[in-house]
């Protein structure tokens, strides 16, 4: 009885137990723990092997059969499952940790973005996921995945495929569409030089695309200068625009290669070594209509259109009228080019020693080229005779001098009232003419009023004893060849003919001195003609 | 002596399996212990995840060291208990005291390896486990109320009336207490009312509760005897054949009910065991099936 007992009481708690395994073993399952909500549908002993597989825990080809876009990713290497490598799904998305077990554990304040292969920078990375990750292409909703790396799979290609063919990278920053922080001009067909490179985008860029609102940036003609400026030379030259002008400016040609002739000014002598803004531009203050510094000259036939006329007009009166190129070429102003020849021509020839001077002689300025009024000699030289000739020369100064020299006289003393004869011939002009006023604006030599007779120059030696009439004849006994190369003739010329022994006789024996001792004197006449007056009797 | 030092290396041995078990949890605890206390959402993302998880490399050692040593708990105590042939092998009690250790130690560890995560399937092990645990307490408990031989064995009636003699003896002869003094002890140990009054459950209720303040009246009663006028030491000896009397007397008149208990506790502690380990080889079937096979 007490085994049937216990036989019953086992039995029961056996089946008690048995139900209660049994209806938990319904109930659970042999999985070690409850699937994650992603993964509830799998849930349960029919879907083991849809994830494990037998042996071999759990295996990748499993999780993609169902997980296709992650294949794919990680065998193209792209996104964040690109950079795992041979990890196993499960290594990071472990299960059987309940419904409430998230299998991506993901903070995106802590993500780094930089893992998938796109760094987030610049703006990107202040902008919420959502605003990016909304744009997936897949349909599936709250996935990261579907996103493109190109610029164009979240913004709009504001550019409408004209750089199809370049990253947006390649000009735009990550911080701001505008300006594009990388773009370089330099690196177009065109690189921008010059004052190119101050011009506004929009300036040059101004045509739209088709729609009316995108600026066309490519495509557009810049082959020569004319596809965006104006020709003003009205396609006058053949050659083209940077033959003479750079991106610098208009009004900066090409001093180079800039031919000047074909502006109808040929750049000869001078003018050709001058650089351009010292005739042209800003410095000469030439400016165009708009007021900006032109290159273009109004005028520029005469001289005087571009060279102050330092002669202040003097010449204008002349022959040439004026023209400076009667006289000057463009190899410079300096020397002149007017000759003697020239010269010649005006009112005063140069000859003689004018031809020899130099021009700054006569012209010390060069407002000092034309003289009103009589032109002679007293025009430029002082009349150092004090006018004594003045009024008495018919011709001026002329008269007696040429312009070979001053020294060089036409002048002959035989025009004179006294002739040089003799030694007077062989004296200096001043030893007859002395210098009067001496020390005085009026200093001159004495030429008109100088004495014409011997006492006027000499002393007279005789005190007075050949004297008559106030004058005394030196030439009765003198000549001018010599005071001793005497003419006297002691028989017609004397009361005392000398004859005999006399004649013999030196004149001093009895022509003796006289007088004080400082004003001796040899007594010629009177004397004795008496025998005793000049020798002793003697009687026999 | 001998007795003594016996009983003394008993209780070490036991408490040292003991030490072995608590030592092996605080350990565990310790060192793993940030792991177990995180919710379930956060545990794979604990630095020691793949050693911890129960498939890990430390967790999964934990279940199979665990389970070895429930089977070999069960195994070596059912074959010495069930088994004729080896009924000779050994004591009893030393055998249920190796099964009671590795089917502490055992459950243990598979409690790390569950790392207290008790979903699905095994789950019904576990909780099936657990049972078996709890009555394994229990029952210990139910056993040594069960009065017992030095080899573990039952003792007859016969033999429980030597013991109650001897432990008479004691009291009576060699210290001296008188029948009235012995009577109150015994009285101590007795029911209220007639235990064939009680029902089961009130009978167990007695029992147990009752048994708590018994020891305080003891106390009390000792405190006027002779035996306390003569010493510490005596009144201990005496308080403690008195204590063995009323203990065997308490249990001799509950005999009746503890071997009832006791047999009922077979009847859960044996199926649930079945089901832990029905349970147990599906659950190590399908991991080694699905390749999670430890070290190999």
């Amino acid at each position: 009885m007490n085994f049937v007992r216990s036989l019953n009481m086992r039995l029961l708690t056996s089946l008690f137990a048995a139900l209660f395994a049994g209806v938990s073993t319904g109930r659970a399952q042999i999985s070690p723990g409850e699937l994650s909500a992603t993964h509830a549908a799998l849930d349960g002993v029919a879907h083991c092997t849809q994830c494990h597989s037998i042996g071999k825990e759990i295996a990748n080809e499993k999780c993609f059969s169902c997980h296709t876009e992650i294949k794919q990713r990680i065998d193209a290497r792209t996104g964040y499952h690109g950079t795992i490598g041979s990890k196993l799904c499960a290594e990071c998305h472990k299960e059987h940790h309940g419904k409430a077990f998230k299998l991506i554990r993901f903070d995106p304040k802590t993500f780094d973005h930089a893992s998938i292969g796109y760094p987030l920078v610049g703006k990107h990375q202040r902008i919420e996921c959502a605003l990016c990750h909304s744009r997936s292409k897949l349909a599936r909703k709250n996935t990261y995945l579907g996103l493109q790396q190109d610029c164009k799979s979240c913004h709009e290609d504001v550019h409408r495929g004209q750089f199809a063919g370049s990253l947006c990278t390649r000009c735009h920053g990550m911080d701001q569409w505008k300006p594009p922080q990388f773009f370089s001009h330099e690196r177009t067909k065109y690189p921008l030089t010059g004052k190119h490179a101050a011009v506004e985008c929009s300036k040059c860029h101004a045509q739209k695309m088709a729609d009316g609102k995108a600026v066309k940036y490519s495509g557009i003609n810049f082959s020569a200068c004319s596809s965006c400026h104006q020709d003003p030379h009205k396609g006058k030259f053949k050659q083209a625009c940077v033959s003479c002008h750079s991106t610098d400016g208009w009004d900066k040609t090409q001093q180079q290669g800039f031919n000047h002739s074909t502006t109808g000014y040929a750049l000869l002598g001078k003018h050709a070594g001058l650089k351009c803004e010292q005739c042209h531009g800003e410095k000469k203050g030439i400016r165009n209509a708009n007021g900006l510094p032109s290159y273009r000259i109004a005028k520029y036939d005469r001289c005087a259109d571009c060279h102050q006329d330092v002669h202040k007009g003097q010449l204008t009166k002349g022959k040439s009228g004026g023209k400076c190129e009667a006289c000057h070429t463009v190899a410079g102003f300096r020397p002149a080019q007017f000759s003697l020849q020239d010269h010649a021509a005006t009112r005063f020839p140069l000859a003689g020693a004018h031809a020899a001077l130099p021009c700054i002689k006569c012209h010390p300025a060069c407002d000092k080229y034309h003289w009103e009024g009589v032109l002679n000699c007293q025009t430029c030289h002082r009349d150092i005779h004090a006018g004594q000739f003045a009024s008495k020369m018919t011709h001026g100064c002329e008269t007696c001098h040429t312009a070979q020299a001053w020294d060089r006289l036409l002048f002959s003393h035989d025009k004179t009232k006294f002739p040089l004869r003799g030694k007077h011939i062989q004296l200096e002009c001043g030893k007859c003419h002395p210098i009067v006023a001496a020390g005085t604006p009026d200093e001159h030599r004495n030429f008109l009023n100088a004495a014409t007779s011997c006492e006027g120059c000499h002393k007279e030696p005789h005190h007075g004893q050949f004297t008559l009439a106030g004058k005394t004849a030196c030439d009765r006994c003198h000549a001018a060849e010599g005071w001793h190369l005497l003419s006297f003739n002691h028989d017609t010329q004397t009361g005392f003919a000398l004859t005999g022994k006399h004649t013999g006789v030196a004149c001093a024996k009895c022509h003796k001195e006289e007088g004080e001792p400082w004003n001796r004197f040899v007594r010629y006449k009177p004397l004795a003609k008496e025998c005793k007056d000049c020798h002793k009797e003697t009687r026999l | 002596m001998e007795m003594h030092v016996d009983n003394f290396l008993r209780r070490l041995y036991i408490v040292m399996l003991f030490v072995v078990c608590l030592f092996t949890t605080a350990v565990l605890l310790y060192r793993n212990g940030s792991y177990y206390v995180l919710p379930e959402t956060e545990r794979p993302y604990h630095q020691k995840y793949e050693q911890l998880k129960p498939s890990g490399i430390e967790s999964h050692a934990f279940g199979i060291f665990g389970s070895v040593l429930i089977i070999s708990g069960v195994a070596l105590y059912s074959t010495r208990k069930r088994i004729r042939r080896f009924s000779d092998v050994g004591r009893i009690k030393n055998f249920l005291e190796v099964h009671i250790f590795l089917c502490l130690f055992g459950p243990t560890l598979i409690l790390f390896h569950t790392t207290f995560k008790f979903g699905g399937l095994v789950g019904v092990s576990f909780w099936s486990m657990s049972a078996v645990v709890l009555s394994g307490i229990v029952g210990r408990f139910l056993y040594v109320q069960i009065p017992k031989g030095i080899t573990g064995n039952e003792l007859t009636a016969a033999e429980l009336d030597v013991e109650n003699q001897r432990l008479y003896d004691m009291l009576h002869v060699e210290h001296g207490l008188d029948d009235e003094t012995i009577q109150r002890i015994d009285a101590l140990a007795l029911p209220l009312k007639p235990v064939a009054d009680l029902g089961f459950m009130e009978a167990m209720s007695v029992f147990v509760f009752q048994n708590r303040g018994r020891r305080r009246q003891l106390r009390a009663l000792f405190r006027n005897t002779h035996a306390a006028a003569e010493g510490q030491k005596v009144m201990r000896d005496v308080y403690k054949i008195a204590n063995q009397r009323m203990t065997l007397m308490s249990r001799i008149a509950f005999l009746e009910q503890l071997k009832r208990v006791f047999h009922y506790w077979h009847v859960i502690h044996l199926p649930f065991t079945a089901i832990l380990f029905i349970i147990l080889v599906i659950h190590v079937a399908v991991a080694i099936t699905f390749g999670y096979t430890w070290i190999w």
